[in-house]
């Protein structure tokens, strides 16, 4: 079976390789044949039809061209300069790069198989894009005594303007980016930019990270083949005279610079495929040379073992004879297959081993370390699909400044053939981390990127896909669940938000800080630890754990034991508030007016007393504060705070409101967000605060004093305040004004005094006779 | 134009519960009285159902499978039986609760229906003749959802999540013998609860609108 392959590689690829070779593909031949065919017979115009036959058949490296075709080619090539970003970028690689030259073959493999993925999709509508050369393969082959590295691939191959485009200039707005982003970050360094080349295709131009010169030849279905040829500094094109001897696709010649000599050795060649590139889908060939055990029994001989074998009692001296046979080691030319390409999604998940998930990953993502988790699985149903989804350790920094406008980084491939990857249907803005591909066979294959989005069995894909992700996020173990959260807290918390259909899934993987300890605290285990007769699932949110850990409104709950969730992200109230309940135990926000406790009939009781003791106090205080607030009330959720500003039913808490007012992106005057800014808080206050029940005795005996009034007003404001709210329309002015006066008292300061006026003529005067003195002086330095 | 409409205090019962001092454990106690489990059931049966009949009026084929010499014959399913009328009927169905309002006059499940209730018709009868009707919230906001049809759509979201399988299996085993309502309410998401509302019918409607056409007149 591999020698048909193989043969039938050799008679459709390789036509244009050296006779030596194509014996050497066919039949395996021993070393005696030279590699490099003789070349003289083709010198000098003096050709006949039989030369020009062999001629085609001739190595396509342009070294190894006639001396006539030379002149040809140097006469005829048009010659250009790179582009200064292109120069600018070489350097970038080169100088950033040149203690990690190896990734050049990465880089110059995946391009090949970019190459053929696109040829493969193309056959997939015109099977006759590939009938120039049946074969999709790269192969590589190293001449080490000419310092030459050949790489060749049988993809879709590159026209003249293709490779004046790709291979030159800035065409493509990805290299432009690329180099705004090298510059922007120059420590990045060079993992940085080993990490990004590959993404933004200059991958090419690590070429020259070993190569002095790099020859380029390429054949496109719509094009007569071009030879490019640099040395880094400028490049020429020309048609190439030998023909169409590729058939199709691009044979890269790297002249190797002599320090970079190792990467010509097979073995160098074999570990960096396999660290590399050894989940390519392509086969990826080495010319290389094993040894070759042969027996050269002649006829006779054998004869007589066959019939010496009928007799037992000989047999030991026909074992003699064997050992007479010559045997002879011979060296065997021959294409050596260097990549398991059978899909690692199309095996069974049981049969694959974590390191062979972790390289895949690895070679899918450009990633270094391992994946946080995986899945891997068959879906059944109306469309059949393989998938195989990573969930990286990390995500970019910069993910939500992107949010919702980048592609997902799912893979999509159809019969292993490898379709797209800029793709925004197949996941969910909120699991766009989410690495990995898939692989259905139902999917129909007339296919451009536009058509295909527009398929509506990707829906069914993407519901199931988006199932198994929060699966494998449920199976994430305990102590890897505490990274994933750290990096992906923000994406599970706009899920609850953006994904009504998946909501009670992802509030099981929603995690908070709570006053329980100083641990998160998953949803469920909150629930399991509520209090007998607690029907609510309490939280609070604010700016930061100090902020909420205080808060007066989890005061009194926390005192009694109740559990109290401290939202601290500015993502939290709103995750939580379209969250309707958890278990069939309704949330409820404790900076809101509603709020519900359990309490038994003797704290009713006393709570009935003291509504009816304050009643003064709250109705004085309703009076006064009416510009700001609904009403007054005694506290049921206060111990500590003498009071505290609740939002009304569905009015702002004070971290609503701060978290709107710092939006900047939102319309000016919006009702809306003017309507709930404007809202009136309900006041509440602490029965037992002595500062209250002092104010009760002052409103009862004299509720017009002026000290009574300022109080009124100082309570609302500090209430305000602890409450989360800012003071707004001036009111911190206000207060700042009224506490520097109370400090006045405080200090012994005179309540009338006011700051001493700066005298102004004076001080102006000085400023001008300065300079003068100045100059005199320097006059008399002078 | 001093008419100060009275009767739009019992819609924000927020603004009179002022200086009252009665404990607000609910939202019920600012007068937002939230749809019960039967009312959401049977909204979302009756969207649901009405999608479906939609969907099945489509009549196309969906080929699946692909192969390069089309030797293989493709795979065939009609749309009318497919996973994917399931999944579009699905999708986004508790956003059609939006076009619902709620309907204070009434005191029942009908509460919730289409179009606009009785009350806000006149209110903005009275704004379109002049009157100055202040309702607490900004005129822009007056037709925006109300608390009560906003959390329904949650609750309709979070019934739909729950009661998915059961959902499935009457639409790939059901379809033909029992009522949606009845697979999914009654034997499903009401189990042993109160499904009393799912009868109820909103009989007085021609009377009503017969009526509003009057006082508008």
């Amino acid at each position: 079976m591999k020698y048909i392959l193989l043969l039938a590689a050799g008679v459709l690829l390789l036509a244009g390789w050296t006779q030596a070779q194509e014996e050497g593909l066919g039949v395996g031949t021993v070393e005696e044949v030279t590699v490099d065919a003789d070349h003289g017979s083709s010198r000098e115009g003096s050709r006949t039809d039989a030369e020009a036959v062999l001629r085609e058949e001739e190595a396509i490296s342009p070294d190894e061209l006639s001396v006539a075709q030379m002149r040809e080619l140097k006469e005829k090539a048009q010659n250009y300069t790179f582009q200064t970003e292109v120069n600018r970028m070489m350097k970038l690689i080169i100088n950033s790069l040149y203690r990690n030259k190896e990734i050049f073959l990465r880089e110059l493999i995946s391009n090949g198989s970019d190459a053929l993925d696109k040829i493969r999709l193309m056959s997939l509508t015109d099977r006759n894009v590939l009938d120039a050369n049946n074969d999709l393969s790269i192969r590589i082959k190293a001449d080490p005594e000419k310092r030459l590295l050949h790489i060749i691939d049988s993809g879709i191959g590159m026209s003249r303007n293709d490779l004046i485009n790709n291979l030159g200039t800035i065409a493509k707005s990805g290299t432009a980016e690329f180099l705004s982003k090298m510059q922007d970050s120059d420590k990045g360094g060079a993992q940085e930019m080993n990490d990004m080349i590959g993404q933004f295709g200059v991958g090419f131009y690590s070429a020259f990270l070993v190569a002095d010169k790099v020859t380029v030849v390429s054949k496109h279905n719509d094009d007569k083949q071009q030879i490019w040829e640099s040395d880094a500094n400028s490049f020429s094109i020309v048609e190439d005279p030998r023909g169409d001897s590729l058939k199709r696709g691009t044979h890269i010649t790297l002249h190797v610079k002599e320090e970079a000599a190792d990467y010509l050795q097979p073995d160098t060649i074999r570990n960096l495929v396999k660290k590399y590139s050894q989940f390519i889908n392509f086969p990826i060939y080495l010319w290389a040379s094993h040894t070759e055990t042969v027996e050269e029994a002649d006829e006779a001989e054998s004869d007589a073992d066959k019939a010496d074998d009928d007799d037992d009692a000989q047999v030991e001296d026909a074992a003699e004879e064997k050992r007479e046979t010559k045997k002879t080691e011979k060296t065997v030319w021959d294409w050596e297959l260097m990549n398991d390409n059978k899909p690692i999604w199309t095996r069974k998940p049981s049969e694959v081993n974590d390191d062979e998930y972790n390289q895949f990953y690895k070679s899918l993502t450009k990633d270094t370390s391992a994946p946080l988790a995986r899945a891997h699985f068959v879906a059944e149903g109306e469309v059949t699909f393989r998938a195989l989804l990573f969930v990286p350790r990390v995500q970019p920094s910069d993910s939500f400044n992107r949010y919702g406008t980048k592609t997902d980084h799912i893979k999509l491939y159809v019969r292993r053939v490898f379709i797209t990857d800029e793709f925004n249907e197949l996941m969910p803005n909120y699991l766009a981390f989410i690495q990995g591909i898939v692989d259905s066979d139902d999917l129909p294959l007339n296919v451009s990127r536009e058509t295909l989005q527009q398929h509506k069995l990707i829906k069914i894909i993407k519901k199931k896909l988006v199932r198994k992700v929060l699966d494998m996020l449920k199976k994430i173990p305990d102590d890897e669940y505490l990274a994933f959260w750290k990096e992906y807290s923000t994406n599970i918390k706009l899920g609850v938000i953006e994904d009504p259909s998946n909501r009670s899934r992802l509030a099981k993987l929603l995690r908070f800080y709570s006053s329980h300890g100083s641990d998160m605290t998953f949803l469920a285990d909150y629930v399991s630890r509520m209090k007998a007769g607690q029907n609510h699932i309490y939280y609070i949110a604010g700016a930061s754990q100090a902020e909420v850990r205080k808060s007066p409104f989890a005061e009194r709950l926390v005192k009694r034991g109740y559990e109290v969730l401290y939202l601290t992200e500015a993502v939290d109230e709103y995750c939580l508030s379209s969250l309707p309940e958890y278990d069939g135990k309704k949330f409820q926000n404790i900076a809101k007016e509603i709020f519900d406790l359990e309490e038994n009939e003797q704290e009713q009781e006393r709570m009935e007393a003291y509504k009816k003791q304050f009643e003064p106090l709250t109705t004085w205080l309703s009076n006064k504060l009416g510009d700001f607030i609904t009403r007054c009330t005694v506290s049921r959720r206060l111990s500590r705070s003498p009071a505290a500003l609740a939002a009304t039913a569905f009015g702002w808490t004070g971290n609503m409101e701060r978290l709107a007012l710092s939006n900047a992106h939102q319309k000016a005057d919006d009702a809306q967000r003017k309507h709930h800014l404007t809202q009136k808080k309900m006041m509440e206050i602490n029965p037992r605060h002595p500062l209250i029940v002092e104010l009760l005795r002052r409103v009862q005996d004299d509720p017009e004093h002026k000290d009574t009034a300022l109080a009124a007003n100082t309570l609302y404001r500090t209430a305000a305040i602890r409450s989360g709210y800012m003071l707004q329309e001036g009111q911190a002015m206000e207060f700042a004004d009224s506490v520097e006066r109370m400090l006045q008292g405080l200090l012994g300061v005179a309540p009338d005094a006011v700051p001493e006026d700066e005298p102004l003529d004076e001080a102006a005067e000085d400023g001008q006779d300065e300079p003068q003195e100045l100059d005199a002086d320097e006059h008399t330095e002078l | 134009m001093i008419f100060q409409v009275t009767c739009v205090f019992l819609l924000l019962t927020t603004n009179i519960s002022c200086r009252d001092d009665t404990e607000i454990k609910s939202e019920e106690d600012v007068g937002v009285k939230y749809a019960n489990r039967c009312e959401v059931c049977k909204v979302l049966a009756t969207e649901l159902q009405s999608r479906l009949e939609e969907t099945g009026k489509i009549r196309d084929v969906i080929e699946i499978g692909y192969s390069l010499d089309d030797v293989q014959p493709k795979k065939k399913t009609k749309y009318q039986k497919s996973e994917l009328r399931l999944i579009e009927s699905l999708e986004g169905v508790c956003d059609k609760i939006l076009e619902y309002n709620i309907h204070k006059e009434r005191q029942d499940s009908t509460r919730f229906s289409k179009g606009m209730s009785q009350t806000f018709k006149t209110l903005h009868g009275l704004v379109d003749k002049g009157v100055k009707v202040e309702l607490g919230i900004p005129y822009e906001l007056w037709d925006k959802p109300s608390a009560e049809i906003t959390h329904m759509k949650t609750q309709c979201e979070s019934l739909l999540e729950e009661n998915e399988s059961a959902i499935e299996d009457w639409y790939w085993n059901h379809q033909e013998d029992i009522e949606l309502k009845t697979h999914l309410c009654t034997e499903h998401a009401l189990r042993g609860s109160d499904s009393s509302c799912l009868s109820e019918e909103l009989t007085t409607v021609k009377g009503e609108r017969g009526k509003a056409d009057k006082t508008e007149l």
